[in-house]
C-alpha cells in the first residue's frame, strides 16, 4: 500500500541522517579529485612555463570516465546496497519493520533519500569541475545546456545503478563485493566483448545519454554494436530501474531479516 | 478475558539449529514474563511474534489477525527491542519524532506524543542531544519511549531492563503496572528472575525452545528454595564468618577463594540461610564488602531442574 505522506516522512529522515554521515561528506570531497588534479596539472605547468591543459579536453577524458565509469558505479554501490543492508549492520531495521508502515513505502523513502544524496555528491564534483574546465563560455547557452544533460545522464545512471544494487542489498549477503564484481567485472569486459553482450550493461545506454561521449575501449575484433537512440536509451534505462526497484520491493517483503543470534 | 495472542505449534529453524519447537501459547491481557536463561529461544519467540520471522510450522496471529507482512497490526502493538540499536547521525528528539510520525498522526499530534513519551522515561533535558552521547541506560529508556508512544494496546519488550539504572528500573515497572490496570497487555521477556517477579507473577518459561512452565511464579520459587544454592561473600574476615555460619544444619560445603577474602556457601535452605547470615553480619564486626548468589539466576535453575 502506497502512503507518499509516509514516504516523505522516512524520506526527510534519512536526507538528513545521511547529510550528516561521514560516507556522504567523503563522496562529496572526492568528487572534487577529478577538479584537485586538473588544478595541480595546470599548476606544475604554469610553474614550468609549460601549455596549459585544455579544460574541455581534461573534462572529456579525465573527468567523464571519472564521473560516468567510476564514480556513479561507485556512490550508486555504497549507496543503493545500503538502503538495507546498513539498517541490517546497525540492527535499526527493526524500527522500521515494527512499525505502521508498508514495506514498499519504507524502501521507496529510504530509496530515494539515498538517491537524492547520491545525486547531490555527484551533482557538486560535476558541477564545479565542468565550470571549471569551461570557464570561458560557460555562460552560453550551449554550454549551460551541455552541462544540465550531462547532471540529467548523471541522475538516470545513478537512478539505473542504485535501483540494481538495492536489489543485490536487500537480497545477498555480499552485495559490495557482487556489486563491485559487476561494476569492475562485468560493466567492463562486456563493453569489449563481440556480439550483444554490451547490450547486457547499463553502461551502454548511458553513453546514448550523455552529450560527452564517454570514452572506451574498443572491442574484441574490433566489433561494436549500434548504439541506441537517446530516447530508447533513456526508456530501457527507466524500465531496468523499475524492474529492479519493484523486484526489490518483492524481495525485501517476502525475506526475514536476520539481525543477531537468534535463540 | 479475550485472547490477545494465539499461537499454535510455533516451531522455528536456523538452518540445523532450531530455534523455537512447537510451542503453542494463549495469552490474554495483563503482564506476561517472559522468562528463559539466554539462548532459550525468547527473542525468537518474540521476533515471531512482531513478523520479523516467520515459523516454518504453526501460526500465530494478534488480536485475530496474522502477523507477518501485516503492518496495519502495528498501530495497535508496541516493540521495545533487545538490540542497543539506534540511528547515529540523529538526536533522541529527532528519533523519537520519527517514530511517532510513522503512525501517521498529526503534526501537532506527532510532537505532543513524541514530547510525552520523552518526559515519561526522564529524557526530556537531553532531547537535542546525539544518541551516541547518551549513556547506554539513556538509550535503553529511549528504544522505551518508542514503543509508548501509541498507547498500544499490546507491548512487547525485549529485556526492556537491561543496562537501566535501579530508580529507573523501578519507575519502568512501576509503569508497566499502570499500563496493565488501563487494561492493556505486556509481554516482558528477561534472563533475571527477578526483574520479573517485580512486574508479574504470570510467566511462561521457555528453554531450549520449547515451554518449560507456564504459570505462576511462585511455583518456580518454590523450585529454587529446594535448589542447592551457592552464596559468596567477600569480607575482610571470611573464616571467622563461616565459624560463625557453621551450625543449625545450613551448610553443605564452605568453600575460600581469594587469600580467604571470599567464602563460599553451599546450602539447600536457601530463605533461612539468608535470615541467618544478615543476623550474623549484623552481629558481628565482620566488614562485609559484597554478597552475591551466582545460582540466583534462571540457568542454573534449569539446570537443576532438567537435572534432577
Amino acid at each position: 500500500m502506497v502512503n507518499l505522506n509516509k514516504i516523505k516522512i522516512i524520506y526527510g529522515f534519512f536526507v538528513k541522517t545521511l547529510l550528516r554521515s561521514k560516507k556522504t561528506k567523503f563522496f562529496i570531497l572526492f568528487s572534487l579529485v577529478p577538479l584537485l588534479i586538473f588544478l595541480i596539472i595546470n599548476g606544475l605547468k604554469l610553474i614550468y612555463h609549460d601549455n596549459l591543459l585544455a579544460g574541455s579536453d581534461f573534462f572529456k577524458n579525465g573527468g567523464m570516465p571519472f564521473f560516468f565509469q567510476f564514480y556513479i558505479q561507485l556512490i550508486s554501490l555504497l549507496f543503493g546496497a545500503a538502503v538495507i543492508s546498513d539498517e541490517i549492520d546497525s540492527k535499526t531495521l527493526i524500527y522500521l519493520n515494527t512499525s505502521p508502515v508498508s514495506k514498499f513505502s519504507i524502501l521507496g523513502g529510504k530509496f530515494s533519500a539515498y538517491l537524492s544524496v547520491s545525486f547531490l555528491s555527484f551533482a557538486i564534483g560535476s558541477t564545479i569541475l565542468y565550470v571549471m574546465t569551461h570557464f570561458k563560455g560557460i555562460l552560453t547557452t550551449k554550454s549551460l545546456a551541455t552541462l544540465l544533460q550531462l547532471q540529467f545522464t548523471g541522475l538516470i545512471a545513478i537512478i539505473a545503478y542504485s535501483s540494481l544494487f538495492l536489489l543485490f542489498g536487500v537480497s545477498l549477503k555480499k552485495s559490495t563485493i557482487i556489486g563491485l564484481v559487476f561494476i569492475f567485472g562485468w560493466e567492463t569486459i562486456a563493453q569489449i566483448l563481440p556480439g550483444t553482450a554490451q547490450k547486457l550493461t547499463i553502461f551502454f545506454y548511458l553513453n546514448s545519454l550523455s552529450p560527452i561521449r564517454i570514452p572506451k575501449e574498443k572491442g574484441i575484433l574490433n566489433i561494436s554494436v549500434i548504439q541506441p537512440g537517446y530516447g530508447e536509451a533513456l526508456i530501457t534505462l527507466l524500465i531496468f530501474s523499475a524492474i529492479f526497484f519493484a523486484a526489490s520491493v518483492y524481495v525485501f517483503k517476502k525475506r526475514e531479516y536476520l539481525l543477531a543470534d537468534h535463540t | 478475558m479475550g485472547t490477545v495472542i494465539k499461537g499454535e505449534n510455533l516451531s522455528k529453524w536456523y538452518g540445523n539449529v532450531l530455534g523455537l519447537s512447537e510451542i503453542s501459547v494463549d495469552i490474554s491481557k495483563g503482564i506476561q514474563g517472559l522468562l528463559g536463561p539466554n539462548g532459550a529461544g525468547k527473542s525468537t519467540f518474540l521476533k515471531i511474534l512482531t513478523g520479523q520471522l516467520k515459523p516454518n510450522i504453526g501460526e500465530i496471529k494478534i488480536f485475530d489477525e496474522p502477523v507477518f507482512n501485516n503492518h496495519e497490526l502495528f498501530h495497535r502493538i508496541g516493540y521495545c527491542p533487545e538490540f542497543d540499536a539506534y540511528y547515529r547521525e540523529v538526536t533522541g528528539w529527532e528519533f523519537i519524532r520519527f517514530k511517532s510520525a510513522l503512525f501517521g498522526y498529526s503534526k501537532k499530534e506527532t510532537d505532543q506524543r513524541a514530547l510525552t513519551a520523552l518526559e515519561k522515561v526522564g529524557l526530556t533535558d537531553s532531547k537535542d542531544r546525539k544518541i551516541t552521547a547518551y549513556s547506554l541506560g539513556m538509550r535503553q529508556r529511549l528504544k522505551f519511549a518508542s514503543s509508548i508512544i501509541n498507547d498500544s494496546d499490546l507491548l512487547i519488550l525485549d529485556e526492556p531492563l537491561r543496562g537501566v539504572d535501579p530508580l529507573w528500573r523501578i519507575r519502568i515497572i512501576k509503569m508497566l503496572k499502570e499500563f496493565e490496570e488501563e487494561g492493556r497487555t505486556i509481554i516482558v521477556s528477561s534472563h533475571i528472575l527477578s526483574e520479573i517477579e517485580a512486574m508479574t507473577n504470570n510467566v511462561i518459561l521457555i528453554h531450549q525452545g520449547k515451554i518449560f512452565a507456564h504459570g505462576d511464579i511462585q511455583e518456580i520459587r518454590d523450585l529454587i528454595g529446594s535448589h542447592p544454592h551457592k552464596v559468596s561473600v567477600v569480607c575482610d574476615d571470611a573464616r571467622g564468618l563461616a565459624k560463625k555460619m557453621i551450625g543449625d544444619d545450613l551448610l553443605l560445603n564452605i568453600q575460600f577463594l581469594d587469600n580467604e577474602q571470599k567464602v563460599i556457601f553451599e546450602t539447600d535452605k536457601r530463605d533461612k540461610f539468608f535470615d541467618t547470615l544478615t543476623y550474623t553480619i549484623s552481629n558481628s564486626t565482620i566488614n562485609v564488602s559484597e554478597i552475591t548468589s551466582p545460582d540466583d539466576n534462571l540457568q542454573s535453575v534449569f539446570d537443576y531442574l532438567i537435572g534432577r
